[in-house]
């Protein structure tokens, strides 16, 4: 018998819980030539804000052991753009479509999620309170419970979408951010967002990107974020859908049975295109090979 | 653009620090230019490392590879009969605009990897071919061989002199640029190399065509690591708008070199 992946995040239903990360995946119109993106649990959109913005100058990038520091700068081309260039090619894949969002003020926060209101296609909002590379915003909401709570209640108010907040591991107790969403009406959360680090060449005596700092994913986070997964997951009583250098199948099924509902799927997905699929097709023989007729069967053993 | 499990058919040093690696993909089809992604087995690097494609015959490609870090050391380990993960043919490479009757064809180093393809184009569509090679020192000078059979009208230049003119490619480029009316010039190689091309491009209103190289991390246009400043102040991206660009549409002010 086929496990059940189905998973219900609130309203939000997927049909398995592998969605592929903001930032690694474009507006998924890249990867259609690779594959069929409907089969993901979602596809999460590059960041959009108001306006359009080119990003952080290069180098962006650079690889570490076991991971990888970015600084793009939530290079985006804008809510109105993404509606009208980026949403036709979603949609016409089928794809299920949570579009992340950011602004550098809670009204700007608000603005997009009013253009976004009502979209066809767009099943979820993704609130971005925790990227380490821009100046203002970003971070700056993430960091502290009250700013947190105040910016997901602004865009509950105008927004009908599935609300998820993304957390940023840079806190104190991620625990009591989680908590301050989910009373200003979050449905669920996503962490962790990158972990602020950096790079410097020997030879030049120079930080390696030209941001300086950038944010560190892949499997050097995993043991971090898997562990904030499981305290969210423990302490607040929200839906948790975890992140964190998931490479393949074993890590995702780590992150549910630390208590998350889903996962994401990031850099894994610059590394191999069909990292999500291959993942997908991991957990429903983790689960044939357990005997588990259902995703959200699997606990943790103590 | 496809990801493939592919095989190691060979791998042969080419001097002190490049080798050229055949890897079964099962695909010939490509435009010169276009470059792969190709995966470094051990486990001890994470991104694959793109690699302009320099030929494929009977579904086996062939890239050139220099020995410049953690990574491409690591795929300089590999054996035949290994396998990797190879994902393309990826980007826009050159385009041949019909009317042009010369082309130009500079290379700086290993820069000569696309650039053999496009020549072997040009050489099948019976257009006339000039090619300019430089490098630091004989031993770097890569297809030296191909070239020679195909019969093109090659002009190489050494910084040290052991072979060729003695000084930088586009120097010698430079001073004999009064023939190229008419022409396109199709460059890669380093940067500061692309940058003169660019200049002598616009002071000849010669259009110049210049494969761009950048670390990247996905290959395919979403990651947004390896963008490239262009003219208008926009970023595009070398592994999706490139790594090919008109050399006038690049900010070359923005670029290090």
């Amino acid at each position: 018998m086929q496990p059940n992946l189905k998973v219900n995040i609130g309203k939000l239903e997927l049909k398995n819980p592998v969605m592929v990360a903001s930032g690694t995946f474009g507006y998924g119109e890249e990867f259609l030539e690779l594959y069929d993106i409907s089969k993901l649990g979602a596809v999460v959109t590059k960041g959009i804000s108001l306006k359009p913005r080119e990003g952080n100058p290069m180098p962006r990038m650079v690889e570490t052991p076991s991971g990888l520091i970015n600084a793009i700068g939530l290079a985006n081309v804008g809510v109105e753009a993404f509606l009208k260039e980026k949403m036709p090619a979603l949609r016409k894949a089928q794809a299920t479509v949570i579009v992340n969002i950011f602004g550098e003020s809670i009204e700007e926060y608000v603005a997009v999620a009013l253009k976004l209101e009502g979209a066809t296609g767009v099943s979820a909002l993704e609130l971005n309170i925790s990227c380490p590379n821009v100046s203002a915003g970003g971070a700056c909401f993430g960091t502290d419970a009250k700013s947190a709570e105040a910016v997901t209640q602004a865009v509950r108010r105008v927004s009908s979408f599935p609300l998820i907040v993304k957390l940023s591991p840079q806190v104190t107790s991620i625990v009591d951010i989680a908590k301050a969403v989910k009373a200003a009406g979050a449905d669920a959360v996503s962490l962790i967002n990158t972990i602020p680090a950096m790079a410097i060449d020997v030879k030049t005596r120079r930080p390696v990107l030209a941001n300086v700092t950038g944010g560190l994913s892949g499997p050097a986070i995993k043991p971090i974020a898997l562990k904030m997964v499981y305290d969210v997951s423990r302490s607040a009583d929200i839906p948790v859908i975890g992140m964190g250098g998931i490479m393949n199948a074993a890590d995702a099924i780590e992150f549910i049975l630390a208590g998350a509902f889903a996962v994401q799927v990031g850099t894994a997905n610059f590394i191999k295109p069909a990292a999500a699929l291959d993942i997908i097709s991991g957990i429903r023989s983790y689960l044939i090979d357990e005997k588990v007729d259902s995703i959200s069967r699997v606990k943790l053993f103590f | 653009m496809k990801d493939v499990h592919a095989t190691v058919a060979y791998k042969e040093f080419a001097g002190e620090k490049y080798f050229r690696l055949g890897l079964k993909v099962g695909w010939d089809e490509f435009h010169p230019g276009q470059f792969v992604m190709v995966q470094v087995p051990g486990g001890e690097v994470l991104l694959r490392r793109p690699f302009g494609i320099v030929k494929t015959e009977g579904g086996v490609l062939e890239v050139c590879v220099k020995i410049v870090g953690k990574g491409t050391r690591a795929l300089s380990q590999i054996s035949p009969g290994q396998s990797a993960q190879v994902l393309g043919p990826l980007g826009r490479g050159f385009t041949i605009p019909k009317d042009a009757k010369t082309a130009v064809l500079i290379a700086g180093g290993y820069g000569i990897a696309p650039l053999l393809p496009l020549a072997h184009k040009f050489k099948d569509e019976n257009k006339k071919i000039v090619f300019y090679y430089g490098a630091k020192k004989s031993p770097d000078l890569l297809y030296i061989n191909e070239f020679k059979t195909m019969g093109i009208d090659l002009r190489i230049a050494t910084e040290d002199g052991s072979a060729g003119e003695k000084g930088l490619v586009t120097e010698r480029a430079a001073r004999e640029a009064d023939k190229f009316e008419g022409a396109t010039i199709f460059a890669c190689g380093p940067e500061g190399l692309l940058k003169e091309i660019a200049k002598m491009s616009s002071q000849l209103k010669v259009p110049a065509q210049v494969s761009l190289e950048r670390y990247m991390a996905c290959g395919v246009g979403v990651c947004l690591g390896c963008v490239v400043k262009s003219r208008d102040g926009s970023y595009v991206r070398a592994c999706r708008e490139g790594p090919v660009f008109n050399a006038e549409d690049v900010e070359w002010n923005a670029e290090k070199t």
